[in-house]
C-alpha cells in the first residue's frame, strides 16, 4: 500500500511538471469542457486517476482490447519520450549562447567607464575658462547695449525731423498710403512731446501737410470719375486720418448714388424685358453690390456704434435707390403685355429675383428680397389677369367667328351650317387655348425657377391665382357672356341669331357634363397648391353652367317661337276674315310655318338628342280633326242659340278646360329635341289662338282656319312630345274661330282633308 | 276675408271690357261689357255690397255692337263710354260712343232682382265720338278727376281730344295729334295721367310707349322697346307722379319713371303668357293687378315703389274690393 501511495505521489509530481510544461508551451486545453477535465478516466485529463482507469479498463474491455490499448500506450509513451529529449536539447543550446553574450557585455562596459572619466575632467576645464571670459567681457557688454539704445532713439528722432520732408515727398510721388502710415507712426509721439518747441514745430508742419493730403484725398473722393477701388483706398486713408466716419459714409454713398442713378437712366432704353432685366442686373444691381461690399469692408469692419450707424445709413441708402429701380422695373413689367411668350417674362423675373439674392444677403437689413418677391408676385398676378382678359377676348373672338359662320350667306338648297362642327371647333379651340394658357402660367411654378418655392407660388398662386382667378373666373365669364345674349339691352334679342343661342346652350351643357371637371382636374394636377383656402367647388360651377344652358335654351325657344308667332300673327291680323273667299288652299304662311319648324327640328337635331315622346296613336294625323269637327263643333253650333243657351256650351268647354291639363306656354324646356320643339310649337299655337280671338270671321274665314289647323295638325304632331297638346291647342283655335264667327258653318271634314292633301 | 265666401258673378257672354265706376265713391260698382257677335250685347252694372257680401246687378242692352273697351265718367256715375265694333255689310268697324244709364235704374233700384231678358233697359246714346277719317277706334278715356267734359280717343295713328258740350250730347274735336313714323303705326292703348293738371297722356303702339303733352299736343317722351313685344296696357300710379306701369306680350309687367326712360324701375315676370291689362289700386298704389292669357290674375304688392312709406302694412279690407276683378279671367 505504501508503495502504491509513493507511486501515486510520484505520479502526481510528474503530472504537475507536465502541467507546467504545458503552460510553458502555451498548449491550451480550454477547448475541452471542464467536465472532461475532471474525468478521472481521461488519460490526458488533469484529474487522471490511473487506478480508476485501470479498474475501468479491466472491467470493460476484453483481453484483446486490453492488449491493443497496452500496445498503443507503449507507443505513445515512446513518442512522448523522444519529444521531450528534443526539447531539452534545443533549450540547452539557447541557454549556452545567452551566457556567451552576457560575458561579452561585461568586457565592453569596463572600457566605456574609463572614457567617461576622461570626459568629466575635460568639461571641468571648459567651465573654468568660460567663467573667466565672461567676467572680463561684462563691462564692455553693458556699454554696447546703452549705445544701441541711443542709436535707435537718434534714428527715431531723425525720422521725426525728416518727417515733414518725407511726407511731402510721398505726397509728391503720390504714395499716399506710405505718407499716411508714416504720419500714423509719428502722430502719437508728436502728440506726447508737443510741449517741446522743436517737436511742436514738426507737429504743426505734419498737420499742415496731412491736412493738404486730406484735401487732395477728399477731392479724389468726390471726383465722379474715380473707380470704386480708388474710392475705397481714399476712404481707408481718410479714415486713418481720423476723418469723421459718418461724413465719409455720406460722401461715399452720395458718390455711389450718382453712378447708380446713371445706371437707372440708362435702363429706360432697353427694348425687351429680358434685356431690360439683364441690364438692370448687370448695371444697377451688380454696382450696388459692389458699392455695398466695399462700403461694408470700409465702414463696418469692427463692431461698434460706427459700424451700426454705417450699416443703417447703407440700408437707408439702398432702400431709397432700389425704390427707384423697383419702380422702373414695375413700370416696365406693366408695359409687358405681349402674351405670346410667357417664358421670356418668367425668365426675366427669375433672373431679376435671383440677382436680388446677392444684395439682400450682403445687406440683410434692406428690403431687396421682400420688394423683389412682391414685384414678382405682382407681375405674376398681373400676368394672370392679362391671361384671363386674353382668354375672355379669345372666347369673344370665337363667338364672333361663330356668328360670322352662322351669318354667312348660305348657298340656296344647301343644308344649314354644320352646327355640330361649329360647336366642336368652338369648344376645341377654347379648350386648347385654356391648355396653352395653363402651360404658359405653369412656367411660374417650374422647378428651375428660383421664386417658385416661395410660399405664394406654392399656395395662393396655384389655388387663388390660377384656379380661382384664371380658370374659375374664365368659366364664369363664359357663362356670363353667354347669358348676355339672353337679356341684351333694348329687349330685342333679335340681333342674336337663334342658332348662336342654341350652340352656346349646348356648349354650356357640355361644360356642365364634362368640360368643367376636366379643366379643373387638369388645373389641379398641374398646380398642386399646398394652400387650403376655400376654392369654388366643381359642383357650383356646373350648376352655373347648367342654369346658363337652360336660360339660353329657353331664350332660343322663345325667340324661335317668336319668329313663328310673328308670322302667324301677321297672317291673322292683316287679313279681312269676314269677306274672305271660300278656302281652296292651305294658306302659304302655314306651309312656311311647317317648313320653319322642320328647319328648327333639323337645326336642333344637330346638337341635341331626340328625347322621349308619348306613344302615338296609330292614326295620329287623322284622329283629332275628326273629333272636333264632327262631334264637338257640330254639337255646339248645330243647335240654334237663345240668349240663355250659350251658357251651356260655354260651360261645356269651360268644364273641359278645367279637366284638361294646364299648359304653361313659356315654360322651361328640357335638353332634348322633342322638348325644345314642343316649346316652340306651344308658343306659336298659343299666339295663333290669341290672335284668332281678337278677330271676327265670316263663314269662309272659319273654314280657312279649319283648313289651316288641319294642315298644321297633319305636320306638327311628329315634332312634339305629346300630340294631344297640338291637338288641344288647334282645337281651341278652331273653337275660338267658330265662336268669333258671324255665320258659323263649318266645312266638311272630307273637303278639308282633300284640300290639305292637295297641299 | 277668410270667413267670407267668394262672390261669383256669371255672364252670359264672353267679355273683355271691365271698369270700376269712380264718380260715386261710396259704392263699389263695376261695369262689364260683353262681346257677342250674334246677340245683343249687354252692359252689366254690378254693385258689390261688402257689408252683406252680396252682389246686385243691372243689365243694360248695348245694341250697337260688341264692346272692346268701357270706361266710366269720373263726374257722373250714370255716364259711360264704350269702344265697340259693329258689323254691317260684312264689314267690321270700331266706334266709340258716350252713353247714359236710363233714369229708372239710376236710383239703384234693387226691386227688380229677377229681371228676365224681356224687361232689360237699353242705354241712352248721348253722342258718338266720330271722325270720318278713322274707323278703327282702339281706346277711349275720360279726363281723370275732371268734370266729365273731356275725353281722349285713339284710332289708328290719331290721338284726339274731345270736348263734350250741351250736357254731353255733342262731342267736338278740340285737338288732335298724329303719330308719324315708318310703316303703319297704330295706337293700341292709352291712359290719361291724373297728375300735372291732367295735361299728360301716355299711349302705346307696338313695343313703344309715348308720352304726350296735351297743351302743345307734342310728344314729350318715348320709351322705345318698352317691352320685347306688343305693349297691351298702361296705367299711371294714381298717387305718385311720373310712375307708370305697363304690360305686354313678353309676359312682363314693367314699372317706369317717365323722367328716366332708359330702363324700367322694376320688372315683374310672374305671368307665363301675354299680360293684357294692368291696373293700380286707386288708394293703395302698391297694389297692382294684372290679367294675362295664361288664365291668371295676379295681385302684386309693390311696396318698394309705391307712395306708401315703406313698412306700411296693407289691411285685409283693402284687398277685398279687388277680388271681384278676377272675373276678368278669360
Amino acid at each position: 500500500m505504501a508503495a502504491t501511495a509513493a507511486i501515486d505521489d510520484e505520479e502526481g509530481k510528474r503530472r504537475k511538471a507536465h502541467g507546467m510544461l504545458k503552460l510553458y508551451y502555451g498548449i491550451n486545453d480550454e477547448g475541452k469542457s471542464s467536465e472532461k477535465l475532471l474525468d478521472p478516466t481521461d488519460i490526458d485529463g488533469v484529474h487522471f486517476n490511473p487506478e480508476l482507469y485501470l479498474t475501468k479498463l479491466r472491467k470493460e474491455k476484453s483481453l484483446a482490447e486490453l492488449m491493443d490499448i497496452e500496445a498503443d500506450m507503449v507507443r505513445q509513451i515512446r513518442a512522448l519520450d523522444s519529444d521531450m529529449q528534443t526539447l531539452v536539447y534545443e533549450n540547452y543550446n539557447k541557454f549556452i549562447s545567452a551566457t556567451d553574450t552576457i560575458r561579452k557585455m561585461k568586457n565592453d562596459f569596463k572600457k566605456m567607464e574609463d572614457e567617461m572619466d576622461g570626459l568629466a575632467t575635460n568639461m571641468a576645464v571648459i567651465t573654468e575658462f568660460s567663467a573667466s571670459i565672461s567676467s572680463t567681457l561684462q563691462e564692455r557688454h553693458q556699454h554696447i547695449t546703452k549705445l544701441g539704445g541711443v542709436h535707435t532713439l537718434l534714428r527715431k528722432l531723425q525720422f521725426l525731423f525728416e518727417l515733414p520732408a518725407r511726407l511731402k515727398k510721398c505726397i509728391e510721388l503720390g504714395a499716399y498710403v506710405q505718407a499716411v502710415s508714416y504720419h500714423a507712426k509719428a502722430r502719437s509721439v508728436l502728440h506726447q512731446y508737443q510741449h517741446m518747441p522743436s517737436f511742436h514745430g514738426i507737429q504743426t508742419d505734419c498737420q499742415a501737410i496731412m491736412a493738404g493730403l486730406a484735401d487732395t484725398l477728399r477731392q479724389r473722393f468726390r471726383d465722379p470719375s474715380s473707380s470704386p477701388q480708388d474710392l475705397s483706398e481714399c476712404v481707408e486713408l481718410l479714415l486713418s486720418l481720423e476723418e469723421p466716419a459718418h461724413l465719409l459714409c455720406d460722401e461715399f454713398l452720395s458718390h455711389g448714388r450718382g453712378r447708380l442713378a446713371s445706371h437707372l437712366s440708362e435702363l429706360e432704353g432697353a427694348s425687351d424685358i429680358l434685356e431690360f432685366v439683364d441690364r438692370g442686373c448687370g448695371g444697377f444691381i451688380s454696382d450696388a453690390c459692389l458699392l455695398a461690399a466695399s462700403y461694408q469692408s470700409l465702414f463696418c469692419k469692427e463692431p461698434g456704434s460706427t459700424a451700426q450707424m454705417a450699416e443703417e445709413k447703407l440700408t437707408k441708402f439702398l432702400d431709397e435707390l432700389s425704390e427707384g429701380y423697383f419702380e422702373l422695373v414695375e413700370k416696365r413689367l406693366r408695359e409687358e403685355k405681349n402674351l405670346g411668350d410667357n417664358s421670356l417674362l418668367v425668365r426675366a423675373l427669375d433672373r431679376f429675383h435671383r440677382r436680388l439674392q446677392a444684395p439682400s444677403k450682403l445687406v440683410p437689413g434692406c428690403s431687396f428680397n421682400r420688394r423683389g418677391t412682391e414685384i414678382v408676385v405682382r407681375a405674376a398676378q398681373e400676368r394672370l389677369s392679362q391671361y384671363l382678359q386674353a382668354l375672355k377676348e379669345f372666347f369673344q373672338g370665337c363667338i364672333t367667328d361663330v356668328r360670322q359662320a352662322l351669318a354667312a350667306p348660305r348657298v340656296p338648297g344647301k343644308e344649314a351650317p354644320a352646327l355640330g362642327d361649329l360647336l366642336a371647333v368652338l369648344s376645341g379651340s377654347v379648350l386648347n387655348q385654356i391648355k396653352s394658357v395653363l402651360a404658359s402660367v405653369h412656367l411660374f411654378t417650374a422647378k428651375d425657377v428660383a421664386f417658385s418655392d416661395k410660399p405664394y407660388f406654392k399656395g395662393a398662386f396655384c389655388s387663388q391665382g390660377v384656379r380661382e382667378g384664371l380658370i374659375v373666373a374664365f368659366i364664369k365669364s363664359v357663362c356670363q357672356s353667354a347669358r348676355q345674349f339672353c337679356d341684351s339691352p333694348g329687349e330685342k334679342s333679335a340681333n342674336t341669331p337663334p342658332m348662336l343661342l342654341l350652340l352656346l346652350s349646348r356648349l354650356c351643357l357640355d361644360y356642365e357634363t364634362s368640360t368643367i371637371s376636366y379643366i379643373l382636374t387638369l388645373t389641379d394636377e398641374q398646380f398642386l397648391g399646398q394652400d387650403h383656402s376655400p376654392v369654388t367647388p366643381v359642383s357650383s360651377l356646373c350648376s352655373l353652367a347648367r342654369s346658363t344652358a337652360q336660360t339660353l335654351l329657353n331664350q332660343y325657344v322663345k325667340s324661335q317661337g317668336l319668329v313663328i308667332s310673328q308670322m302667324l300673327r301677321k297672317s291673322v291680323e292683316t287679313r279681312d276674315w269676314v269677306t274672305t273667299i271660300e278656302p281652296r288652299n292651305v294658306r302659304a304662311v302655314m306651309k312656311r310655318v311647317v317648313e320653319d319648324i322642320t328647319g328648327v327640328d333639323v337645326q336642333v337635331g344637330l346638337l341635341y338628342e331626340e328625347g322621349v315622346r308619348k306613344a302615338h296613336s296609330s292614326d295620329s294625323s287623322k284622329r283629332t280633326f275628326s273629333v272636333y269637327s264632327s262631334s264637338r263643333l257640330q254639337g255646339r253650333y248645330a243647335q240654334s242659340y237663345t240668349p240663355s243657351a250659350p251658357l251651356d256650351t260655354n260651360l261645356l268647354s269651360n268644364i273641359q278646360k278645367l279637366f284638361s291639363e294646364r299648359i304653361d306656354i313659356f315654360s322651361t324646356v328640357q335638353f332634348n329635341k322633342v322638348s325644345i320643339l314642343t316649346g316652340i310649337i306651344k308658343i306659336s299655337l298659343k299666339t295663333f289662338l290669341e290672335c284668332v280671338r281678337l278677330r271676327t270671321f265670316g263663314r269662309f274665314g272659319l273654314q280657312q282656319i279649319q283648313v289651316d289647323c288641319h294642315y298644321l295638325q297633319l305636320y306638327l304632331w311628329r315634332f312634339v312630345s305629346d300630340e294631344n297638346l297640338v291637338h288641344c291647342l288647334l282645337d281651341e283655335v278652331v273653337g275660338s274661330a267658330a265662336h268669333r264667327c258671324l255665320d258659323p258653318a263649318p266645312m266638311e271634314q272630307s273637303v278639308i282633308e282633300v284640300i290639305c292633301e292637295r297641299g | 276675408m277668410e270667413d267670407d265666401a267668394p262672390v261669383i258673378y256669371g255672364l252670359e257672354f264672353q267679355a273683355r271690357a271691365l271698369t270700376a265706376q269712380t264718380a260715386e265713391t261710396d259704392a263699389i260698382r263695376f261695369l262689364v261689357g260683353t262681346q257677342s257677335l250674334r246677340f245683343d250685347n249687354q252692359i252689366h252694372v254690378i254693385d258689390f255690397d261688402d257689408e252683406n257680401n252680396i252682389i246686385n246687378k243691372n243689365v243694360l242692352l248695348h245694341h250697337a255692337g260688341e264692346i272692346w273697351q268701357i270706361c266710366a265718367s269720373p263726374a257722373d256715375k250714370n255716364v259711360l263710354a264704350t269702344c265697340y265694333s259693329k258689323t254691317s255689310d260684312s264689314k267690321v268697324t270700331s266706334c266709340a260712343a258716350v252713353w247714359r244709364i236710363p233714369k229708372e235704374l239710376q236710383a239703384g233700384s234693387h226691386e227688380v232682382p229677377d229681371d228676365s231678358s224681356n224687361n232689360t233697359q237699353t242705354l241712352e246714346l248721348l253722342c258718338h265720338l266720330d271722325n270720318d277719317a278713322q274707323s278703327n277706334m282702339a281706346c277711349v278715356t275720360w279726363e281723370p278727376l275732371g268734370n266729365g267734359k273731356k275725353m281722349m280717343s285713339l284710332a289708328d295713328n290719331y290721338l284726339m281730344i274731345w270736348d263734350l258740350q250741351e250736357s254731353s250730347t255733342t262731342a267736338v274735336l278740340s285737338s288732335s295729334a298724329t303719330l308719324e313714323g315708318k310703316g303703319q303705326l297704330k295706337f293700341t292703348s292709352g291712359r290719361w295721367s291724373p297728375h300735372h293738371n291732367c295735361t299728360q297722356v301716355a299711349t302705346a303702339n307696338d313695343t313703344a310707349i309715348r308720352g304726350w303733352d296735351l297743351r302743345s299736343m307734342r310728344q314729350v317722351y318715348c320709351i322705345d322697346n318698352a317691352h320685347g313685344q306688343l305693349v297691351r296696357d298702361l296705367d299711371f300710379n294714381p298717387n305718385k307722379q311720373y310712375y307708370l306701369a305697363s304690360c305686354g306680350d313678353d309676359c312682363k309687367v314693367k314699372f317706369w319713371d317717365t323722367r328716366n326712360v332708359n330702363e324700367p324701375v322694376k320688372t315683374l315676370e310672374e305671368h307665363s303668357h301675354w299680360v293684357w291689362s294692368v291696373r293700380y289700386n286707386h288708394s293703395h298704389d302698391q297694389l297692382v293687378l294684372t290679367g294675362s292669357s295664361d288664365s291668371r290674375v295676379i295681385l302684386s304688392n309693390m311696396v318698394s315703389i309705391s307712395s306708401e312709406p315703406f313698412g306700411h302694412l296693407v289691411d285685409d279690407e283693402d284687398l277685398s274690393d279687388q277680388e271681384d276683378n278676377q272675373h276678368e279671367e278669360k
